[in-house]
């Protein structure tokens, strides 16, 4: 699963740890989403889109294979 | 996975204990007496280890005093390892579970490992406690610093 938490963060101006700040977790945890180590919590997802104030679907996204 | 942990300040508490029995530990005349043991031999000089004088635990409960110490030191360890990180996330609770599974896997390995190539050889508890504790928090720190 790919994200587009980079580019909403840019847009937004913030750091990881501002937006860490605002949905409740650690910096560490942004940064992994980031890197796709990590596939955040359906709560956790929407938090961010509710955050960025755009679609779960458009934040988060699956790759199709070709 | 979900487990009740102890609260961040435990972790202090941890830290506390396990300074508190460290210190004492290495304090007492059993370990000074090593260290001098260990300084005369590294000179090769043939001199009469003076007798170091019982600190206060020593003084109290005797020989057991040690062990006391040496249970003051895991419990610290085994607070600092069962407390919360100030943000706890599925991210460090991920974390967390990766750690428990190398460190038993490691733990594991060690054990079979000596059982391999030592098959007689008697080791106390102590041994395989500390490896698990040190080795688990070792482990998570370097884990939750990676990124």
């Amino acid at each position: 699963m790919k994200n587009l938490i980079k580019v909403e963060r840019a847009r937004h101006s913030l750091t990881q740890a501002d937006l860490a700040k605002e949905v409740g977790v650690s910096r560490q945890t942004i940064h992994a989403i980031e890197k796709n180590k990590f596939n955040p919590s359906v709560t956790l997802a929407i938090k961010m889109a509710r955050f960025f104030k755009v679609k779960v679907e458009y934040l988060f996204y699956i790759e199709e294979e070709l | 996975m979900k487990l009740k942990m102890l609260p961040n300040w435990c972790k202090k508490l941890g830290v506390f204990l396990f300074l508190l029995g460290f210190v004492s530990t290495c304090s007492m005349s059993e370990a000074k007496k090593s260290y001098l043991e260990g300084y005369y031999s590294y000179e090769n000089k043939e001199v009469k280890i003076p007798e170091p004088e019982p600190i206060f635990i020593e003084q109290q409960f005797g020989k057991i005093g040690l062990h006391i110490m040496e249970v003051v030191i895991l419990l610290g360890l085994l607070f600092y390892m069962m407390s919360k990180e100030k943000i706890e996330d599925d991210y460090i609770n991920k974390l967390r579970l990766e750690t428990y599974q190398i460190t038993s896997i490691f733990g594991l390995f060690c054990t079979v490992i000596l059982y391999v190539f030592f098959g007689n050889l008697k080791l106390s508890l102590d041994y395989f406690i500390n490896l698990f504790l040190i080795f688990y928090l070792i482990t998570f720190a370097i884990k939750k610093r990676i990124y």
